[in-house]
């Protein structure tokens, strides 16, 4: 199942719809005819690296849990990524969220993502989880942790066990393989243009505020200089225009 | 263009009433000027399987006492027995029944149908024997999929499937579709398929969680035509 991904954080979710993706709702006979595949709205990524609502960790002895319930990118890799099979720290787990954010704003692909993690952050770093879970995250599903899930027990991580329930609305995200309205859209049509132009949003092309240097800070890029979106496969590979 | 094929996973649902509707264009729709032409509705049917009756025997001459439909007639007619004397023979009407049989079950779990696993259903119950390419078989994978998917195979009363030398006589490749009656119930893989295989109609039949007369279950199973299992969500 191939998967949009937003380059960008300056799009917020829903503004920006898909609607040449055949059926669309406007059309669809519910009784008897296919299932609408459009429009799609593009959904920024959910990294949750900070505020009221992002993960926060509760220690005691060799035991972490996630105090209370959470969503997002940063809670995903502290699931399931490990440091020389310890939990990661929150410090590290966003680390960890914003290097895939980049590797996806990139239109990179993530198949060897392990790999790519140790290559970043060290040999210790530890990856295992079926990337199709990282790139519904991706995608804009809501991944969602419960309250009190252990991280870590007796000082070893221990990876969550990802079902249904940590997707509460499934599927909503994905495109189908062997549906030809996402593969003529990403041919000619306006995933085309949404992932190989790059477009303004709202207002005349902002700044890249990747180049603002504010006191010597130089803040995150948004991605503003990229394309809106990239189209991944469910094995983490990019997929183009130039594929289809 | 890839095809598959839609079977019947369940014994309990009888021919025809299961409508897959969410196929495109309906018939209902359908403006023979600028639409292609009608996929659906698709109503399932369960696999055709009379047993073939003995072998009629006139010296080495072997051919069927009664017209039957099914996957063990086809079986009998193009799939090559044992060897004896030099000679290669027919499959017996006991070892068409069983290899049929094997081949419904096997469906019936939902596990896959390529050349490799049904030779060796066939050399399970006649050692050495398979589907085309094995022998003087001519019997194909397409055709047993179309077979299990309800489309119908008849052989009439009186075929011959050992000449009087004690040779196996298969029906030629080229006239194999002569014995299907109506379609063959092959479907093109298009958006319409893959949609529903995913989110739509055939997606609730694939659930464990659908329901008929009580009973929770998976109800059909698709196979590319190489007996592989599809699988809509990869």
């Amino acid at each position: 199942m191939p998967y949009i991904v937003v380059r960008r954080s300056d799009i917020p979710a829903g503004a920006v719809q898909i609607t040449d993706l055949y059926f669309n709702k406007s059309q669809a006979r519910v009784h008897n005819g296919p299932v609408p595949q459009g429009p799609i709205y593009l959904r920024p990524i959910d990294v949750n690296d900070s505020g009221r609502l992002s993960p926060r960790l509760r220690t005691n002895g060799g035991d972490i849990t996630i105090t209370h319930q959470t969503t997002g990118l940063v809670a995903y890799v502290l699931t399931q990524v490990d440091n020389d099979t310890e939990a990661l720290t929150l410090a590290q787990a966003i680390d960890v969220a914003n290097f895939i954010v980049a590797k996806a704003y990139a239109a990179e692909d993530l198949d060897n993502l392990e790999a790519d993690i140790q290559a970043e952050f060290g040999a210790d770093y530890h990856y295992s989880d079926e990337i199709e879970n990282l790139l519904k995250i991706l995608s804009g599903e809501k991944f969602v942790v419960s309250a009190n899930t252990p991280i870590q027990d007796g000082g070893a991580h221990t990876p969550l066990l990802i079902s249904n329930s940590n997707f509460p609305v499934p599927g909503d995200r994905r495109l189908i393989t062997g549906d030809t309205a996402w593969e003529e859209s990403l041919a000619s049509g306006q995933l085309y243009k949404f992932t190989n132009t790059i477009t303004s949003y709202f207002s005349d092309l902002s700044v890249n505020l990747g180049e603002v240097n504010l006191n010597g800070v130089v803040p995150a890029s948004n991605g503003n200089e990229n394309p809106y979106a990239v189209v991944y496969l469910n094995d983490g590979t990019v997929i183009t225009s130039a594929d289809i | 263009m890839s095809q598959v094929y839609i079977t019947v996973t369940r014994t309990d649902i009888p021919n025809g009433v299961l409508q897959i509707r969410d196929l495109y264009p309906n018939p209902s729709q359908f403006d023979p000027a600028i639409d292609a032409y009608p996929q659906g509705p698709f109503y399932l049917s369960q696999p055709e399987n009379n047993s073939v009756a003995t072998l009629t025997a006139t010296a080495d001459k072997r051919a069927i006492t009664r017209t039957v439909s099914g996957l063990s007639a086809y079986l009998v007619a193009t799939v090559a027995g044992a060897t004896v004397g030099g000679e290669i023979t027919c499959i017996t009407a006991v070892n068409a029944n069983n290899i049929a049989t094997a081949i419904i079950t096997r469906m019936q779990n939902g596990l896959a149908l390529a050349l490799a696993n049904i030779n060796a259903l066939i050399a399970a119950e006649v050692a050495g024997s398979g589907l085309v390419g094995t022998k003087t078989s001519t019997g194909r994978v397409a055709d047993i999929l179309s077979i299990l998917t309800g489309a119908i195979f008849t052989l009439p009363a009186g075929h011959q499937v050992q000449d009087t030398n004690g040779v196996f006589s298969p029906i030629a490749a080229n006239d194999i579709d002569d014995f299907f009656t109506g379609e063959k119930n092959n479907r093109v893989l298009a958006s319409d398929i893959a949609v529903s295989a995913a989110k739509g109609a055939l997606s609730v039949m694939l659930s464990d969680n659908f329901n008929y007369k009580g009973t929770a279950n998976n109800c059909v199973a698709i196979y590319n035509s190489d007996g592989s299992v599809y699988d809509p969500n990869a």
